[in-house]
């Protein structure tokens, strides 16, 4: 159902799946898979269009897949499936009708391994679902300019594959976070935070990098105009490698 | 002999099933410049890897078509050779046929062969077949350790369209062919290539293997050696007690790009042909449901005590009497060059097929 509607079993998901393993000493497992449609783009008004993974991934005891392709979803899927912990499946509604070559055979693509979907030195882009798609387009338009852009999917936002995230950024030096969700306490206040430190530990130095957000407006309906586009997370890129240039 | 007869073109070549398009990456040729057969005339890269195309024509450069940097569709005329003496119109002509050629789109068309599939002892084996299939002897290529049909891009096409048969398998538990290895024993690998044989009703073929594939088509040429036409080796498994155990053991347990690149990088004498696609596609390899079980029992018959080979290949050939050439990349990570035993050294590391393409072609054709 809509991501939106999820609020209809919040203890069931939050107090009670999420917790079962913890409240019986690991003797009670919930192998529970929830899909559910998230994201903006089908003009379908402010009660189906919230981008809420963030609100599962605050969540421990839960686990949150978001794919950006069908590649993906199905190894995601398969993954989730098999896993004794609930799992919560968002898929974005804008991705239905998109095709990617899929074997028939079963394979799992496991849960906290980021997808480095293109590779470049300038600046690291971390986006997910369909939005993984509008920064390639970005991506492509700011190659035009010399700006070299290293895009990474996490698709899986709990748990998260922070080492990928920090490696890239240690070599690039600058972060921009496209995240559909709310501004505040959303994915890309989280990664840019946690970004904010290098792998061992030290903080990075202000001066050699910036991490830019690009979430939408904070607003109740959630529709195309509030939303982050190409040309959106391009300026943020730009606003990024001028900063630390 | 009219003109058009002496217009040769050279032409954007296929590697590998997927490959629509390739990029000009630099001409080592010059318009004016004579080349001949077998020269390295242009680097191309695709999204599985990059490569140096050899010219199979001979004669003076009259014009390069294709601008470094340009992406251009399989069969596209890239460059044009042509004696001195025919007139520039005419090499113009053929210019302006080839760029028409490019942009109506019409080259991105066309019939692509299918891998197909075929039942052997209970296991379903995935192969292509090129060529026609009436041109005598076929040559069936054998892939290594956690490789596949794939292996043979530079090569297999090559070789069919040079108007052989040439078939190139899944061995059980690669590629697309079934992941159930059974005992993972060369013993079994062996007979479902003999078997594959008899399934696609081929009598008596040429065989060549790579790495593991090597040992396996000796076995082969050992149990049934009335099929066996020639075999060509290359970087044979079992001929030396060394072999880096690391490489197989990191490549039968890595599951992530982070660890897999930089094994698959020690296949290579030139580490910069590891694509991202390529290493891509074996992780894509890796995960499906069955491989890793596949790939630990193989290991065990590649591995024996003390991490040394546990196949003897030279013991398995003793007595065959098949002709048998031998193919070695002189930077050969993997498993090194053997001393006392007669080979041609090339210019490449664990893949010579790959590397060293062409002077592995020619080794095979020889054969045939």
């Amino acid at each position: 159902m809509f991501i939106d509607f999820m609020g209809v079993c919040f203890d069931q998901i939050f107090n009670q799946a999420a917790k079962f393993r913890y409240m019986f000493g690991g003797h009670a497992v919930t192998p529970v898979v929830v899909r559910t449609m998230w994201g903006a783009g089908l003009r379908a008004a402010a009660q189906h269009s919230q981008s809420l993974l963030s609100v599962f991934t605050h969540v421990p005891g839960l686990k949150v897949a978001a794919p950006s392709n069908a590649y993906d979803a199905k190894g995601l899927m398969i993954a989730a499936i098999r896993d004794d912990d609930p799992v919560i499946f968002a898929e974005h509604k804008m991705l239905y009708d998109t095709s990617a070559d899929v074997p028939e055979e079963s394979y799992v693509l496991p849960f906290g391994e980021a997808n480095v979907v293109r590779e470049g030195g300038d600046v690291t882009i971390v986006a997910i679902g369909r939005m993984v798609h509008t920064a390639l387009e970005a991506a492509e338009e700011l190659a035009g300019s010399g700006v070299q852009a290293e895009i990474i999917d996490p698709r899986t936002t709990s748990p998260l594959d922070v080492e990928t995230i920090l490696e890239s950024v240690e070599n690039t030096g600058r972060l921009v976070v496209v995240d559909e969700s709310n501004p505040r306490c959303s994915l890309a206040t989280d990664v840019a935070a946690t970004s904010h430190r290098t792998r061992s530990g030290r903080c990075g130095r202000e001066s050699s990098w910036s991490p830019a957000r690009t979430p939408r407006c904070r607003s109740p309906t959630p529709r195309g105009p509030v939303h982050p586009g190409r040309a959106k997370i391009a300026g943020a890129v730009k606003t990024a490698v001028d900063y630390a240039r | 002999m009219p003109d058009e007869d002496r217009i040769q073109r050279v032409t954007m070549p296929k590697w590998g099933l997927s490959m629509k398009t390739g990029k000009i990456v630099d001409w080592f040729v010059s318009e004016g410049d004579t080349i001949a057969k077998g020269d390295d005339i242009v680097d191309i890269e695709t999204d599985k890897i990059a490569g140096t195309l050899e010219s199979s024509v001979e004669g003076p450069l009259r014009r390069i078509i294709a601008e470094p940097g340009s992406d251009l569709p399989v069969g596209a005329v890239l460059a044009v050779v042509a004696p001195a003496d025919v007139p520039d119109a005419e090499i113009d002509a053929v210019v302006e046929e080839a760029k028409a050629a490019i942009e109506s789109g019409a080259l991105e068309e066309g019939d692509e062969p299918e891998p197909q599939l075929v039942e052997v002892g209970g296991r379903t084996i995935s192969y292509l077949s090129l060529g026609p299939e009436e041109a005598g002897d076929p040559v069936v290529l054998v892939h290594g350790y956690g490789g596949d049909k794939n292996s043979w891009l530079f090569v297999q096409q090559p070789l069919a369209e040079d108007g052989h048969r040439a078939v190139a398998l899944d061995l059980p538990g690669h590629g697309a062919s079934g992941k159930d290895v059974g005992d993972g024993s060369l013993q079994t690998l062996a007979d479902t290539v003999t078997g594959f044989l008899d399934a696609l009703d081929i009598g008596r073929a040429h065989l060549v293997g790579h790495s593991l594939g090597g040992a396996v088509i000796a076995a082969v040429a050992k149990a049934a050696p009335g099929k066996v036409a020639s075999l060509t080796l290359i970087a044979p498994a079992g001929f030396t007690p060394e072999v880096d155990a690391e490489y197989l053991r990191g490549f039968a347990s890595a599951s992530s790009r982070r660890e897999l690149k930089p094994l698959v990088g020690r296949l290579f004498a030139d580490e910069a042909l590891v694509t991202r696609q390529l290493v891509d596609d074996l992780l894509r390899y890796k995960r499906l449901d069955g491989v890793d079980k596949a790939l630990t029992a193989v290991l065990g018959t590649l591995l024996g005590e003390g991490d040394r080979q546990a196949i003897d290949t030279p013991a398995i050939l003793a007595g065959v009497d098949v002709p048998v050439t031998v193919v070695w990349g002189e930077s050969d990570r993997i498993v090194p060059v053997p001393d006392g035993v007669e080979l041609t050294r090339v210019r490449a590391g664990h893949m010579p097929q790959m590397e060293a393409a062409g002077e592995v072609l020619g080794l095979v054709k020889a054969r045939l």
